[in-house]
């Protein structure tokens, strides 16, 4: 997106599931790029894939019954879909940690919480008790938690929900990640501590001007966070480019429904646009637009023809055959 | 605000036990209990929704539970159409609960027409006879095909399955209905479904709603008027407009600026609040929020005063009236 090459960049990355009712295409030839030191959101509902790409990027789906292939996972000038398992292991703990959305599954409740933080830096970096103590010490007072010097050896279950995230947080800035994939970091969090959890990390990235990719539900926190935008819909993405340009003037009916149906706090209390129907059953996808049968403005042609990003302006770029009608939508709902 | 309201809870407490452990019981330590709910009282008339907004173990939810009878209360009073609940048998004709995730409440082995017919047949709603065809009726009031009467509860998705536990709800044509995170569970477009789906039945059934839910925007969506729970007790409660556009609250203020406000900028700010939410085992003296407010100062270790801010509008803090508009 910038002239120099992006931190990483994805290209043609498909994930399979073989199931007893049939093939589940979860990621559906996905390409992005997210540069160094900019947050790339990626938005969904259940089941569009956003979760499976982050595990596809960091091999960590099991196969079978996964199948990942991609044209290209470059990395920092590496290729990760040529890496050797080793090496995997070796990226995955240096240079691009992640953050899962439940603390409490990704913390062992039967360690202290300073020796999970530092276990990274023993095993990849070699780092003594001593050293790695102190290191954790370090990062957790820089993810706010209040005197770390005691807190170092708790448990889990002492720390509350919030505390738990940081600590989590903690564990993957440890080793100063040049990439942080977070999978819906926030979602399990109460609206004041969310509003912390987001405020810490992007304080962190411009501290330490890594990479994040931010995967969410929820439209508004997207928009706080997020350079870039990729929208995804029953593992295909339908919609990306710009953060202010995907919210201002989306060009997919389906980036239009979501943003129509969140209730908000802040300005006038209208009626919600709801999408009708449902997600589609991703083992029965036909060949058109996933879309096609909850869109308002679809045509006989959407249904048939396969589907492909096309730009729209600049890096904004859509999935949909007709983006002009998706200024339609809005005067439909006026009239 | 004469007519009777159709739900008046009046200083309701709730308490839960902490169970004692070994060392308690040899030290002689008081047995100690969690105070969930202390002293809340609001009321809700006929066709009003309330909003009963907040964050995790602020109460919300066991004082939806206790006007189901589901927790008892230690003390207060909660009252039906002008009467104490006393017996519930004949209650439940009249009120209903709405839970968060109807998978869990919804009978895994009967079919949704099956678990319908089970409450049509018990409480005599219709005739033996026409139960198939009130099923039907249920089903197509809340948005569903008549065939998913066949189907199971594994077999319906997220929003089908908060649509049959409303259908179920529905089944004993209600006044009131308590519904406690009804879409919490579900993805945005589905949720906006449900909310219009659940304006149009109060508006065609003209059922009267106590909602509960940790989401301002939907609160807001839904409710005509709004309480705000902090560790247990209201904080500030109103006309949902004046909480929205003028509250008076430290805490409802917090809350409203936490939520992100799609600026499109990326955020440079401080959070709204520091540390966490304290522990109901251990809430401060004084006003409970202080030591996340702020506004905080001496004063407010003492019990903060209950003003009456406007029309219907309270908020229990000492500075509730500062820097108010002057109207």
């Amino acid at each position: 997106m910038t002239s120099a090459s992006p931190l990483l960049s994805v290209s043609g990355l498909t994930v399979e599931f073989k199931t007893k009712r049939g093939t589940v295409i979860a990621n559906n030839a996905l390409s992005l790029t997210v540069d160094a030191g900019a947050t790339l959101g990626i938005v969904g509902e259940s089941g569009s894939g956003k979760s499976v790409l982050c595990r596809a990027l960091l091999g960590l789906l099991p196969s079978p019954p996964a199948h990942v292939h991609a044209r290209e996972i470059r990395f920092a000038g590496r290729d990760l879909a040529s890496a050797s398992a080793h090496d995997l292991r070796q990226v995955r703990g240096q240079d691009i940690a992640m953050v899962f959305q439940n603390p409490m599954s990704s913390l062992n409740p039967v360690w202290p919480i300073g020796d999970q933080i530092a276990e990274g830096l023993r095993v990849h970096r070699g780092f003594s008790r001593a050293q790695s103590r102190k290191a954790a010490i370090a990062v957790l007072k820089r993810v706010g938690i209040a005197s770390p010097e005691i807190r170092v050896d708790d448990y889990p279950y002492q720390w509350s929900g919030g505390m738990m995230q940081r600590a989590v947080i903690a564990m993957a800035m440890v080793s100063e990640p040049k990439l942080l994939l977070a999978d819906e970091p926030t979602t399990a969090l109460d609206v004041t501590i969310q509003d912390q959890i987001l405020s810490l990390l992007m304080e962190l990235q411009r501290q330490t001007g890594m990479a994040i990719i931010l995967v969410s539900h929820d439209m508004s926190v997207i928009s706080e966070t997020c350079d870039h935008v990729a929208v995804m819909y029953a593992g295909h993405i339908v919609e990306t480019g710009r953060t202010a340009d995907i919210f201002r003037r989306p060009a997919h009916p389906y980036t239009h429904g979501l943003l129509r149906s969140i209730p908000h706090v802040h300005g006038k209390a209208t009626r919600l646009a709801s999408i009708p129907g449902q997600p589609p059953d991703l083992a029965g996808l036909g060949l058109g637009c996933p879309f096609a049968e909850r869109c308002a403005v679809a045509s006989a042609e959407c249904r048939e023809r396969p589907i492909a990003l096309a730009p729209v302006q600049g890096d904004h770029q859509t999935a949909c055959f007709f983006p002009e009608r998706v200024q339609e939508l809005d005067r439909k709902r006026a009239s | 605000m004469s007519p009777i309201p159709t739900l008046a809870v009046d200083d309701v407490v709730v308490e839960f036990a902490k169970p004692r452990s070994l060392t308690d019981v040899m030290t002689g330590a008081r047995p100690r209990a969690v105070r969930a709910v202390d002293g809340v009282s609001f009321a809700v008339y006929p066709g009003e929704t309330l909003g009963l907004v907040g964050e995790s173990g602020s109460g919300k939810s066991t004082i939806g539970r206790a006007i189901l009878g589901l927790n008892r209360p230690v003390r207060g009073t909660i009252s039906f159409e002008g009467e104490p609940i006393v017996a519930r048998d004949k209650l439940r004709r009249r009120l209903q609960m709405v839970f968060q995730d109807p998978y869990s409440s919804l009978n895994p082995r009967l079919t949704i027409g099956a678990a319908i017919a089970e409450v049509l047949s018990f409480h005599k709603i219709v005739a033996k006879a026409e139960v198939p065809q009130e099923v039907r009726r249920l089903l197509s009031l809340v948005g569903l095909p008549g065939a998913m009467a066949e189907r199971r509860p594994r077999e319906l998705s997220g929003g089908q399955r908060q649509r049959a536990g409303l259908a179920r709800a529905l089944a004993v044509r209600p006044v009131f209905l308590v519904l406690d995170e009804p879409v919490a569970a579900l993805d945005v477009s589905i949720q906006a479904q449900i909310l219009n789906l659940l304006s149009d039945l109060r508006q065609e059934l003209g059922l009267t709603m106590l909602f509960i839910a940790h989401e301002l925007g939907v609160v807001r969506h839904m409710s005509d008027h709004i309480a705000v729970m902090y560790l247990g007790q209201i904080m500030e409660t109103g006309p949902a407009k004046a909480i929205f556009e003028d509250p008076r609250h430290p805490y409802t203020r917090a809350l409203l600026s936490a939520v992100p406000k799609m600026e499109l900028t990326k955020r440079q700010r401080q959070p709204v609040t520091q540390g966490d939410i304290p522990s109901p085992l251990n809430i401060p003296t004084g006003c409970r929020f202080r030591t996340r407010c702020a506004m905080a100062q001496e004063i407010c270790k003492t019990e903060p005063p209950q003003m009456t801010v406007g029309e219907g509008h309270m908020s229990r803090c000492h500075f509730s009236l500062q820097g108010r508009r002057e109207p």
